[in-house]
């Protein structure tokens, strides 16, 4: 399947956390644009704030005597008001290509994941802009800098929760998911779209006990994904390579979250770009530590566990190939 | 009494028809009655339906305590009541029908679809409770069909417990001619977080039910819709407090788990994150009042939501909020009291403790929504109102409108409704917190995070600067003002619209939810020639202008209410012992006209039927001068 679509099938994975997202962008530019208007000054607007309840209850136009004009902005919060605003337009005008990052070939993946989030984060320093700016606190020289961007680290958790997630399309040669691990926090979703030769077992390395993890070769399997509603990661690799699902929920020990397990018929025993061989064998035995069910006499049990002890046992010429 | 002889099929139309689901706790008669309420509500028809929850968790089962259910009136034009009795009743056994029987729910020629497993049950005591209760029913023209409820559901399920509600959805499905599309949807959807596998066996039981049906009864109806152009949704009353919360902008619900309040902060738990705010479970009631009040001091719109004891317990904190002018709403989901009363149970117990559950003078503002689709709008309006004075806002709905179902327009969403009303602005040199407008009593709220805002509150009485003042004038000052400001916002009321005519022999005067049930026996009386009018109040504290020239223009003025009163006539019942229904407490109190009162508190919901009964018996009393 040519990776556009696969692309398109990641981003129809994330699709319940990008919505949020845009959901919630969209609603902080309804409030600062209703802001900037001067909403609440008119007699319409008043009418409506304050809700049908009253409607042939209160007088609306005497009721408005009483409030205070509260929603009227200082002229010096305008401008920062108005820079968050079109920071926030330019966000929900990029569409779904935001949650979308093209490494290109040789790039360093956590430096350039770390830089798109950034300017997701830019959503929620935008937020922050206008509670400092309504407040009368906004200082150019302390907060203009928020506009450019929010590092992950710097986000709460709130915001965290929030976090649309990101498809990432990259080159076997570049996938070293581990340099995504910083960002596994909170609900966040990723899913890898893989391209030509990639190490077979690489996202086993992210596996912890609350996060799912899923590599597959079949993209229409990602349901299970999707579904899960905390952190999640996904590896969508050419055919060949190593396919598991780690589902957190599926059981206490790590063995038992291991619901999928299907093993490459055969490795490639060279290097993957900067990946040698050991690092790759270093992947499936890690797999193996994980998955395989532990039996009384400590040697390995049934299938598919077992499966995979006499696979590796296999591949034992690569041991000293580094 | 008689059994079904299974033969053609006749299909009568009919503009409406009430359905009971009788159960015992825990076999999933709520499941079932939701999808099929909604299923109707989707198709257009006009929907209201009443749960009927045991209070206790798993009360014994076979027995007339363990009775759990829930009755959908549904209609081709608008319901806004439970109605009177129902029509046909699907009862998985004898004894949760028997209680129903004893509760004069059922109409008289009811047709009960009643499991068959208890007739022949190998248990002689079963045996021997089914002939009795079959013996007390037979008092009455009830048509039952026996149904293998549970011998169809355990052909698709182990436990039939967990089947036997599907089944009958089934059947009802195939009796009132419903879109089994929709059914499907809405199973897929309540069972979205289980494996594929369990709506696919809840389907299958759906199928069951119907085919069933198909084959063994003889009897269809068909309940037309009118055809809507606009979008509409379907939910019930804590469903649209919580929904109507985040539309209203407010950020933070603080609150502790009470029937039948709870499902607020479990719809609010799902969604109110995606929107910016948060739900915090306190410790304990009085905790979460404080948090609450917290949030609000420091800026935020917040709201906490609870129940008659947790009213009680939120007492001091809430008079707390009133002295330090922080602006608060609180929902109460109103259930049977007093003390802990009947927690699944609807009572409209606390309109005088919410009016008067204070010491000293605490001036609050009370509203009551009338309706499933008011429970939203009230929380926008409930908002606007505490922010502008400064004051809490009560929001008084209850276990009916809570669990009940209705189908409503979509309301469209304003931005503007959420819109801050805090003025954030550096404070001004020299302005104190409490710089009272000595017209009005109205004061700038100061938030203690704005620059030039820091400053503590204070339970004590105080001054101006809102510092410690045991000082007569300052304490006289305070009332003052506090008091002064329900006297505005009452200046903005406008006089409650009466349904029917502006004049006649008697007025019946409601609030809250009751207004259906009210409206539908007032409109009976009327069209027998009675001259009756109906006005239900939504402002309780202050309340709407105008009352007492509008009662001077009817014969008699009488509240219909869920709540106890003393009746005329019973030991010890005179004029100067009598005690009256809360609302005809505070009207008579305020107009001073003689405002009689019909009430009843049985744990459910007002029939029409009973409020007829009253309104004749007020306009037509027997030989002693007393209504029946």
């Amino acid at each position: 399947m040519p990776s556009e679509d696969r692309t398109a099938i990641a981003l129809e994975a994330i699709r319940p956390r990008t919505e949020l997202y845009h959901s919630a962008v969209a609603t902080t530019l309804e409030q600062v644009s209703g802001l900037l208007a001067g909403t609440g000054e008119s007699p319409e607007d008043q009418s409506i704030a304050l809700g049908d309840f009253a409607r042939g209850h209160v007088n609306v136009e005497r009721f408005s005597t009483f409030t205070r004009g509260s929603a009227k902005i200082d002229p010096s919060a305008e401008q920062p008001m108005r820079a968050a605003q079109q920071a926030l337009n330019e966000l929900l005008r990029k569409g779904n290509s935001l949650f979308v990052l093209k490494l290109m070939e040789g790039a360093n993946l956590g430096v350039q994941v770390a830089k798109r989030l950034a300017t997701i984060g830019t959503a929620f320093s935008a937020a922050h802009v206008i509670e400092l700016a309504r407040r009368g606190q906004f200082s150019e020289d302390r907060h203009a800098f928020l506009l450019d961007g929010l590092a992950f680290s710097d986000w709460s958790q709130a915001e965290r929760a929030l976090a649309p997630g990101l498809v990432i399309e990259l080159d076997g040669a570049d996938f070293i998911p581990a340099l995504v691990a910083p960002y596994l926090d909170a609900g966040m979703k990723i899913a890898f779209v893989v391209d030509g030769d990639a190490p077979a077992a690489a996202l086993s390395r992210l596996v912890t006990p609350g996060v799912f993890v899923q590599q597959t070769s079949d993209e229409s399997g990602l349901d299970a994904f999707t579904a899960w509603e905390g952190t999640a990661v996904a590896a969508l690799l050419p055919k060949g390579a190593a396919a598991f699902v780690h589902d957190p929920e599926a059981g206490e020990t790590t063995y038992e979250r291991f619901t999928t397990l299907e093993l490459p018929g055969e490795i490639r025993k060279r290097a993957i770009g900067g990946i040698s061989v050991f690092q790759q064998a270093q992947d499936l035995q890690l797999l193996q530590t994980l998955a395989v069910v532990p039996s009384p006499s400590g040697e390995a049990a049934s299938d598919p566990a077992g499966k995979l002890s006499a696979w590796l046992l296999s591949q034992t010429s690569l041991a000293g190939d580094r | 009494m008689s059994t079904a002889d299974i033969k053609s099929v006749e299909c009568m139309e009919i503009p409406e028809h009430t359905v009971e689901i009788i159960t015992n706790s825990g076999e999933g008669a709520q499941k079932c009655a939701q999808i099929f309420g909604q299923t109707c509500a989707k198709m257009g028809n006009g929907v209201w339906t009443v749960e009927i929850i045991p209070a206790e968790i798993e009360p014994p089962h076979h027995t007339v305590t363990s009775t759990s259910g829930n009755i959908i009136r549904f209609g081709t034009e608008k319901i806004t009541n439970w109605g009177d009795q129902s029509k046909l009743a699907i009862a998985f056994n004898d004894q949760v029908l028997l209680s129903r029987h004893r509760l004069d729910s059922l109409k008289d020629d009811c047709i009960i679809l009643l499991d068959s497993c208890w007739q022949q049950h190998e248990d002689e005591e079963i045996r021997r409770m089914y002939e009795e209760a079959m013996d007390e029913m037979s008092t009455k023209n009830y048509r039952f069909v026996l149904v293998p409820i549970e011998e169809e559901a355990l052909k698709i399920v182990d436990n039939p417990s967990h089947g036997k509600n599907m089944f009958a959805l089934g059947m009802l499905a195939e009796i009132y001619q419903r879109d089994v599309s929709i059914i499907e949807k809405q199973i897929a959807h309540i069972f979205r977080l289980k494996p594929p596998k369990v709506t696919e066996k809840n389907i299958e039981l759906v199928k069951s039910g119907i085919a069933w049906a198909k084959e063994n009864l003889d009897f269809q109806f068909r309940i037309n819709s009118i055809p809507f152009d606009e979008e509409r949704i379907v939910m019930n009353g804590n469903q649209a407090a919580a929904i109507g919360a985040i539309a209203a902008g407010m950020e933070m619900c603080a609150m502790y788990p009470i029937t039948p309040a709870t499902s607020v902060s479990h719809e609010l738990s799902e969604i109110i994150e995606s929107y910016g705010g948060m739900v915090h479970q306190a410790e304990d009631e009085i905790a979460a009042a404080g948090v609450a009040i917290g949030a609000s001091y420091a800026g935020k719109v917040a709201l906490t939501v609870t129940s008659g004891p947790g009213m009680a317990l939120k007492t001091e904190f809430l008079a707390l909020a009133i002295m330090i002018e922080v602006p608060l709403v609180v929902l109460n989901v109103q259930r049977g009291g007093p003390s802990t009363g009947l927690p699944t149970k609807v009572e409209q117990s606390d309109l005088l403790s919410s009016l008067f559950g204070q010491p000293g003078d605490a001036p609050r503002v009370v509203i009551a929504p009338r309706t499933i689709e008011e429970c939203f709008h009230a929380m926008i309006t409930a908002r606007r109102i505490a922010e502008t004075f400064r004051c809490v806002v009560i929001v008084l709905t209850d276990a009916n409108l809570a669990t009940g179902v209705q189908q409503f327009t979509r309301p469209p969403l304003d931005v503007r409704w959420q819109q801050g009303a805090m003025d954030q602005s550096p404070v001004p040199e020299g302005l104190r917190p409490y710089e009272w407008d000595l017209e009005t009593g109205l004061s700038r709220r100061i938030i203690p995070g704005s620059p030039g805002g820091q400053h503590t509150v204070t339970g004590l009485a105080h001054d101006e600067d809102s510092l410690v003042s045991y000082h007569p004038s300052s304490n006289e000052l305070g009332m003052k003002m506090r008091s002064r400001k329900l006297a505005v916002f009452q200046s903005t009321l406008m006089p409650p619209e009466l349904h029917g005519e502006q004049e006649g022999d008697l007025l019946v005067v409601g609030w809250g939810s009751t207004e259906g049930a009210i409206v539908e026996a007032v409109d009976r009386a009327c069209s027998e020639g009675y001259k009756v009018s109906t006005c239900q109040l939504t402002f309780l504290s202050p309340l709407e202008p105008g009352l007492k020239e509008i009662f001077s223009r009817f014969k008699n003025v009488m509240t219909v209410e869920i709540n106890y009163s003393d009746t005329p006539g019973d030991p010890y019942i005179n004029e100067d012992s009598r005690r009256y229904g809360q609302l005809a407490w505070v009207l008579r109190a305020h107009t001073l006209v003689d405002v009689d009162c019909w009430t009843s508190c049985p744990g459910q919901p007002l029939r029409p039927r009973d409020i007829y009964t009253h309104i004749i018996a007020k306009l037509e009393p027997n030989e002693e001068g007393v209504a029946a």
